[in-house]
């Protein structure tokens, strides 16, 4: 009996020892912020395509260019028609169309908080084909800054796949701070949706720090063309 | 004078005979074909409606159990405008049921959707103006989504096409010139179509305190 005893405190003693040697970061750590960088991967099969919001130069209009620049069926359109244009650019379109407008209004207020943990952009366009591997350029254009001067730290991953077809492992980052050099390979981020709705911790810190992220974008060749969307999520903890 | 009556005469007689042969006395009679071609416009008709269902509003970005949707004064069901009502400067919130557009049309090819911003997102307190890119749609559903405020969206462009009017009250729309469709939010071959959008609003860390709008416009156009 007196031997079981001797176990069970020695047992307990060993429990006790694992709990206080647990990172003490874990239990105390509290959220402070939360940001999402949109993420948008357009699959084309070929790399001609028309370019979406140009604008043709006033006056240096021409047949040719708006036909260059129309949309396909546009492009039918103007074949079959063989369109009169008027000198006011703005009735080149022969088209039947209808608008309706939609009035979006929010009430902002300012956030102490919400300048802690910011991106440059709140959105990332790649455009890849099938089977081809393309780095977000230039190099640190996406930026993830850190603005507070005690103890944080820095967690990432993405939300979702950017389909069944397409994994939101085949996009990697390779994050560094600003100040440092580029790490010649880029790791797949971790996949909320999939990896068992956690995150992966990025960095630490105890000041002001910004981090370069570079993205890199793989298409499997199973993809078709198309607009793919997934979110990067930043989360600052202190 | 008889030779010089006779000569009158005479120049009368060559000068009808001239007419006769020289005149056009078969157009009178004549038939042939005008090529005429014409182009018929397809009709399209399109309704929008904001706050499609209930219930639509705001919810804070966050993971797990969702807040109910809140919203501003603006918003009512079935119209008004998508108000996200009071919102917090660096974070993110979705809009749900935000925008219902409904087409029909004539075209045997179907139809073409374009949606963007008219203008910058604007606060009418301080004149001050953020990129229309913190605005994002993502399809939802009839009477159902399962979106948050961290499901992906697409941001809305700024438009390239001439604008006029537009102001920050309901009362003053504005209209979309394009030379230039951009790229589309939705397309589609059939004769009509529903579709159904959550907005998400990335409100920008450094807005400063105001009152802010936004005016999105839907085109839609025959293929």
């Amino acid at each position: 009996m007196k031997r079981f005893q001797l176990l069970f405190i020695a047992v307990g003693a060993v429990l006790l020892g694992l709990i206080f040697a647990q990172p003490v970061k874990a239990t105390i750590q509290t959220q402070q912020s939360q940001i999402a960088i949109n993420v948008v991967v357009q699959v084309v099969g070929t790399p001609v395509g028309y370019v979406p919001h140009q604008t043709p130069a006033r006056g240096g209009l021409t047949i040719a260019s708006a036909l260059r620049r129309a949309m396909p069926a546009l492009q039918r359109e103007f074949r079959a028609e063989g369109l009169h244009f008027d000198s006011d650019p703005s009735t080149l379109i022969a088209q039947a169309q209808v608008q309706k407008p939609v009035l979006v209004q929010a009430e902002v207020t300012p956030n102490p908080k919400g300048t802690i943990l910011v991106s440059n952009v709140p959105n990332v366009t790649m455009t890849a084909a099938p089977g081809q591997t393309v780095t977000l350029m230039p190099k640190c254009s996406l930026t993830v800054t850190v603005n507070m001067t005690t103890a944080w730290s820095l967690e990432e991953g993405i939300t979702s796949d950017f389909a069944a077809s397409f994994p939101g492992k085949d996009l990697a980052n390779d994050t560094y701070k600003n100040s440092a050099t580029p790490v010649p390979t880029a790791t797949p981020y971790i996949v909320y949706a999939d990896d068992g709705s956690v995150w992966s911790g990025l960095g630490s810190g105890t000041g002001i720090t910004t981090y370069c992220v570079d993205l890199t974008i793989t298409v499997p060749l199973t993809v078709t063309d198309g607009t793919y969307v997934t979110n990067a999520v930043y989360t600052l903890f202190n | 004078m008889k030779r010089y009556h006779l000569g009158i005469l005479g120049v009368i007689f060559a000068g009808m005979a001239l007419m006769a042969v020289v005149s056009p006395a078969d157009a009178v009679t004549a038939s042939g074909t005008v090529d005429v071609k014409w182009h018929a416009l397809p009709i399209v008709n399109f309704t929008l409606t904001p706050n499609y269902y209930s219930p639509y509003g705001a919810v804070l970005a966050t993971f797990g159990t969702q807040p109910a949707p809140t919203t501003g004064p603006g918003a009512s069901p079935g119209g008004g405008t998508v108000d996200f009502g009071k919102t917090l400067a660096g974070d993110t919130y979705l809009y749900k049921y935000a925008a219902h557009l409904h087409v029909t049309t004539n075209d045997s090819n179907g139809f073409t959707v374009y949606g963007e911003a008219a203008t910058l997102i604007t606060n009418t307190s301080d004149g001050s103006m953020y990129p229309a890119q913190a605005l994002y749609y993502l399809p939802s559903g009839a009477t159902s989504d399962s979106n948050t405020g961290f499901t992906p969206g697409l941001p809305f462009s700024p438009t390239s096409g001439m604008v006029t009017g537009g102001g920050d009250s309901i009362g003053s729309p504005p209209t979309i010139t394009y030379a230039t469709y951009p790229s589309p939010v939705a397309q589609t071959s059939l004769s009509n179509g529903d579709f159904y959008y959550d907005y998400q609003f990335k409100v920008p860390g450094t807005a400063t305190n105001g009152n802010y709008y936004v005016w999105i416009v839907y085109t839609v156009v025959g293929q």
